[in-house]
């Protein structure tokens, strides 16, 4: 039998292939991540640009997002952060480099601070201030997908994080997010976080109510 | 190049080659290996089996010749050769599956190209796929809707953003950014894997 590794790498490349038979998923891959996995799998296309005759240009098709661009520029803004101190309702360098970052790549940062929070280790107060400045961030077409971030980090092993994600949904507003809060003050051994979370969940009840009404 | 529209060709001209094709090819890859997975043959010799790239080419070329007709404000260039990419592979399966005596995997055909990577499809056993299952779900545990769709992919066999936005009840923008989220998580734990 194959050891664990190499199966489980197996199963998960014909997924990713899968993934990969979506126009809209390749079009979000940084192209150097493109032309690496290209590589790792013995192809080059660079003969196939010459053979067609087609030289590249500057100006790039408009679908292809500059998700390469975000990932480096978010990555440098959060390490920056980690020397930054950080005061309740005070602006500071990291929330003024999410907003400029927000201007230029809209979803696309969205997205990639999504990533950064489910799969990567971030500086507790870090992933904090990301959460609650998302929950403020008023833009209704990124709405659902903050929503689901800010959900799911109420499942988060960090009081920290749970308590800024409480917080984010506060600013959200949205109703949708009261069976989530409903699980998460279920489960919440912190009693002044329970607390602050049952305050939000009625804050989020009455804005049901006033939409119902 | 013959007589087109200007906004085409102004759209063509513009447009980055060396960042679309590289994509392209990946597509192509994925749409071939799919052709296979979804249960169809390609049912080719390897002496007569097309490379991605090669779909590709035949895409781009027969685009600029004319054959197919671009509408620049209708999709983008990239997902149209996606579309005419998708066709050709499509006219191939069918016309290649009908030769019965010559019938060939893709998962075959890339055991060839790769063999430790492909060798297992054809020798796994069901408690394979059940451990290798749990370990990609185990990887996804932090972020259940990646999670949610990889076991529909696995379990049910559904793929299509479309499809799988309706069997979840969400938005198919939903559906393609936990799709994204889930094919850089999978490609950073197999080049961790690798690494190591």
């Amino acid at each position: 039998m194959p050891n664990i590794d190499q199966i489980t790498t197996t199963l998960s490349a014909k997924l990713v292939l899968i993934l990969d038979s979506d126009p809209e998923i390749i079009s979000s891959i940084p192209i150097s991540d493109v032309k690496e996995e290209l590589f790792e799998i013995g192809i080059d296309p660079q003969p196939l640009v010459g053979a067609i005759g087609l030289s590249g240009q500057s100006v790039k098709d408009s679908d292809l997002q500059t998700t390469a661009d975000v990932s480096w520029e978010t990555k440098e803004l959060l390490r920056a952060a980690n020397e930054e101190v950080f005061e309740d309702g005070v602006d500071n360098e990291l929330t003024k480099g999410l907003a400029s970052l927000f201007e230029r790549y809209n979803d696309g940062l969205i997205n990639e601070l999504t990533y950064l929070l489910l799969y990567k280790e971030i500086n507790e107060e870090i992933a904090s201030e990301i959460l609650r400045w998302l929950g403020r961030l008023d833009d209704p077409s990124s709405q659902h997908d903050r929503l689901f971030l800010l959900e799911e980090c109420l499942r988060n092993s960090s009081t920290r994080i749970r308590d800024a994600a409480s917080v984010g949904l506060a600013s959200l507003d949205d109703a949708h997010a009261i069976p989530f809060l409903q699980q998460a003050i279920q489960q919440e051994q912190c009693v002044e976080l329970r607390e602050d979370m049952e305050q939000v969940l009625a804050q989020l009840e009455a804005t049901r109510r006033c939409h119902s009404s | 190049m013959p007589s087109i529209e200007p906004n085409v060709k102004e759209a063509i001209e513009s447009t980055n080659w060396e960042d679309i094709i590289p994509r392209l090819v990946l597509f192509a890859r994925a749409r071939l290996y799919q052709a296979g997975w979804r249960g169809k043959s390609v049912g080719l010799p390897n002496q007569t089996f097309k490379e991605p790239g090669d779909y590709v080419h035949e895409a781009i070329k027969s685009f600029l010749d004319g054959d197919w007709k671009w509408d620049p404000n209708r999709v983008s260039l990239f997902k149209f050769l996606c579309g005419v990419i998708s066709s050709l592979i499509s006219d191939d399966v069918n016309n290649r599956s009908e030769v019965k005596s010559l019938d060939v995997s893709i998962d075959e055909i890339s055991s060839q190209e790769d063999s430790d990577r492909w060798q297992l499809d054809s020798q796994s056993s069901g408690l394979d796929f059940a451990i290798q299952r749990e370990e990609i779900l185990n990887r996804l545990r932090n972020d259940p809707l990646a999670s949610r769709i990889a076991e529909l992919i696995l379990d049910s066999g559904l793929y299509k953003s479309s499809e799988l936005a309706y069997a979840l009840g969400i938005g198919v923008e939903q559906v393609h950014n936990a799709k994204r989220r889930m094919r850089r998580a999978l490609t950073t734990w197999r080049r961790e894997h690798k690494v190591q």
